[in-house]
């Protein structure tokens, strides 16, 4: 006998199930509204450019004392972070008695191509820093970086170790050349100055075509195969829109900027060792002697495990924690173990470094 | 003891289940049409068109949602349509299908059935269609109008010598013609390693396969056997894209567009000034001009800033005081042209709010009402107020 073992009634009733799931979500699309995103109200605090600092609201008062200020990614857009309020790092980290604060970096156009990561990361986030520390009366304050938002906090807290009390880093790059990074992969032999000259910012679409093809079976076949089963569930159909939004929901990338974290961190794989420029001054990883929380994914498709681990091998902190969470680059935001886990994980390591 | 069937039992068998699966769906339809008014009898369900009917019925309830829609109809109908073949092949008598016609009858099946599983791996996302991904080569689609418009007739001149007075149009005619040739084989030799990759997923689906003849390990349902498939057909993608061939190929395949378009845009660029009309140069130039007058700003604003501390350590010295050491350990952004808007109004992008705190201190010679808070500059200050340059 071979290895299966489907017979002609079960191949029926599983044609069955899935156009029983196939009707049922008629009735399910039908009484959708547009999804909305966003749990926590929040307020703006800070604008520059296109940049909004955002504080959200809360109803009691914190009852930690050291804001964080969260640094997203931008190659995607920041409220993933308080996407529904039973997906929410930021109602969590609240329930916890934190203040959390969160930098939107808008949609760059054209006007924004010669933004550079100077701009971005000496300019921006420093202003951002120095906002959040003043609403407090504080010094510093606790930065928590994401994705490439964690890279940013790196080279932040080393050019501004003055301003960073204690730096959570999640599901962030630090070894761009570990070799199951796809990413890093396809763009080693790009011409990235022929690439950004002839394109100016990098549009959003091209950026979501190469994370759709990291996966292509998974992300354009199996996921929507897969939609039929929760079709008939209306909340389910709803947090699967929510993501759908999201993922196709991206900013162009501001030219500059994008040059220089391809060369440098993708292509040149500077950052681990020490040798990226930021406005004229070196990133030093080895300097940074305050507490860091790197939080990993093991599943990360997009940032490798061991891009992010890369960081305990060079930090110069003595007090440096790693959190790895079994799952994957979006799942560490949105699954119910991240509900469970990733801010009970970052309040419990505070509480043991800040007031 | 049951009566051994002989092979057209077996058919027979399997066209009764296919009929009680359209009876049941041809009900179901019903229950639909009079919900949503929009079925009539002349609807009533044909072979393989069940999810038509469902397409027809959604069109009522879409809510906005019809990409939605579109694509689990799209990936629900090829779903079916694999069932149903799986049914067909399970339904032959026993030991007629070994695992290598499974494995070739699936695989054949999927790459012309479903959506973004195409020959190449990538039909679902190379269609126009889809909504906030477009790779490099439907970017290369997108110019292909205005490509062919400047190309004319330049392939045809290849290799011919310019001379003349329209030598220079000839040279970068030739050079577009030429450009548009690299990529083609960029593109082509892209396309073979997908195909390649598709190839391994096929053999890594057999090696998968051989390894569920254990026992205890049996594929039992259709969705089992569409998932190892997916599992092959990605590991055997990830093989080739992380290849050495597959960085090249890519990286070709980008840099050879992008010198299409460079080339391209050059032609614009020269038709559009000979016009009077404002070019894409011109444009960066004021966009960069503009990048550089902010970081001006922000430096002029932190130089105003120290100076105003220097002034004001240099009173704490003159009335004999001692330099308050906090700020001076402090340190001070560069600022910018900012606006902090006022607590609990959320005002996203507000330019005009005024800072809900007290006035800066005197001495800045570019200070607006929009400034951020006290001054309290440093040497790391001064540091920032370095001569900057912009990084390109």
């Amino acid at each position: 006998m071979g290895p299966i073992r489907i017979t002609p009634d079960v191949a029926l009733h599983e044609a069955m199930r899935y156009s029983q799931k196939l009707a049922a979500g008629l009735d399910t699309l039908r009484r959708l509204d547009d999804v909305t995103f966003g749990a926590t109200g929040k307020e703006a605090v800070y604008s520059e450019d296109k940049l909004v600092l955002y504080r959200f609201q809360r109803d009691s008062k914190a009852t930690r004392k050291v804001p964080i200020l969260i640094v997203y990614a931008l190659v995607n857009r920041p409220y993933m972070v308080d996407l529904q309020a039973d997906r929410s790092l930021v109602r969590n980290l609240q329930a916890l008695g934190h203040e959390v604060y969160l930098i939107d970096w808008g949609y760059p156009d054209l006007s924004d191509r010669f933004l550079s990561l100077d701009d971005y990361i000496n300019g921006y986030i420093e202003r951002c820093a120095v906002q959040v520390a003043e609403r407090h009366g504080l010094k510093k304050i606790n930065l928590l970086g994401i994705c490439q938002g964690g890279t940013f906090s790196l080279c932040y807290t080393a050019l501004h170790p003055q301003r960073v009390e204690n730096l959570i880093t999640m599901v962030t790059p630090v070894d761009f050349h570990t070799p199951d990074n796809m990413l890093s992969h396809w763009t080693r032999k790009m011409d990235v100055d022929l690439f950004v000259d002839t394109l100016g910012n990098v549009p959003a679409d091209l950026m979501n075509f190469c994370y759709l093809t990291l996966k292509p079976y998974r992300l354009n076949a199996q996921k929507y195969v897969g939609l039929v089963d929760i079709l008939d569930n209306k909340e389910e159909v709803e947090n699967f829109l929510r993501m759908e939004k999201w993922i196709f929901d991206s900013p162009d990338q501001a030219g500059e900027a994008f040059r220089q974290f391809i060369k440098d961190f993708y292509q040149g794989n500077k950052l681990a060792a020490g040798e990226v420029e930021i406005g004229g001054r070196r990133v030093d990883l080895g300097t940074l002697r305050l507490p860091v929380l790197n939080i990993y994914a093991e599943q990360d498709h997009l940032v490798p495990p061991d891009a992010s681990r890369a960081l305990g091998k060079v930090v110069g902190s003595g007090d440096y924690s790693e959190l790895a969470f079994r799952g994957g680059h979006i799942g560490i935001y949105v699954s119910g173990r991240a509900q469970r886990e990733v801010a009970p994980g970052i309040d419990a390591w505070l509480r043991t470094r800040s007031s | 003891m049951a009566e051994k069937k002989t092979g057209a039992d077996w058919l027979g068998d399997w066209q009764a289940l296919q009929q009680r699966y359209w009876t049941s769906m041809g009900e179901m339809a019903r229950k639909a049409a009079d919900q949503a008014g929009k079925l009539r009898p002349a609807d009533m369900p044909k072979w393989h068109e069940g999810l038509e009917i469902w397409s027809r019925a959604f069109q009522g309830g879409r809510n906005g949602h019809g990409e939605l829609v579109e694509r689990a109809l799209a990936h629900g109908k090829a779903y079916l349509d694999m069932i149903q073949r799986v049914g067909s092949l399970a339904a032959q008598p026993p030991g007629q299908v070994g695992t290598q016609d499974w494995a070739a009858t699936f695989t054949e099946m999927m790459k012309g059935a479903l959506p973004g599983v195409g020959a190449s791996g990538f039909e679902a996302l190379r269609s126009a269609n889809i909504h906030g991904a477009r790779g490099v080569e439907q970017m290369m689609a997108d110019i292909e109008p205005v490509l062919s418009a400047f190309l004319g007739e330049a392939r045809a001149l290849l290799g011919v010598q310019p001379f003349g007075m329209a030598r220079e149009h000839q040279e970068r005619q030739q050079a577009l013609a030429s450009a548009v040739l690299d990529y083609q084989q960029a593109s082509a030799r892209y396309q073979a390693l997908l195909t390649r990759s598709l190839e391994r997923g096929i053999e890594n689906f057999e090696g998968k396969l051989a390894d569920r003849s254990e026992p205890g390990r049996h594929i039992e349902s259709p969705k089992a056997l569409y998932d190892l498939w997916i599992d092959a057909a990605e590991e055997g993608y990830a093989e080739v894209a992380l290849s050495e061939d597959f960085q090249d190929a890519y990286g070709a395949l980008v840099n050879t567009q992008m010198r299409v378009r460079q080339l391209l845009q050059d032609q614009v660029e020269r038709l559009t000034a000979a016009l009077g009309m404002p070019t894409r140069s011109e444009v960066n130039s004021v966009h960069r001009k503009l990048a550089a007058l902010k970081r001006g700003n922000v430096d002029a604003d932190a130089l105003a800033e120290l100076q105003a501390e220097v002034a004001r350590l240099r009173a704490q010295l003159d009335d004999g005081k001692e330099p308050d050491k906090t700020t001076a350990k402090s340190s001070k952004p560069r600022t910018s042209r900012k606006s902090t808007v006022a607590a609990g109004k959320p005002s996203a992008g507000k330019k005009t709010a005024t800072k809900a705190k007290a006035a800066r201190p005197a001495a800045r010679s570019t200070a607006s009402n929009r400034k951020p808070g006290p001054s309290r500059a440093s040497a790391k200050g001064a540091a920032a107020a370095r001569k900057r340059k912009l990084s390109r």
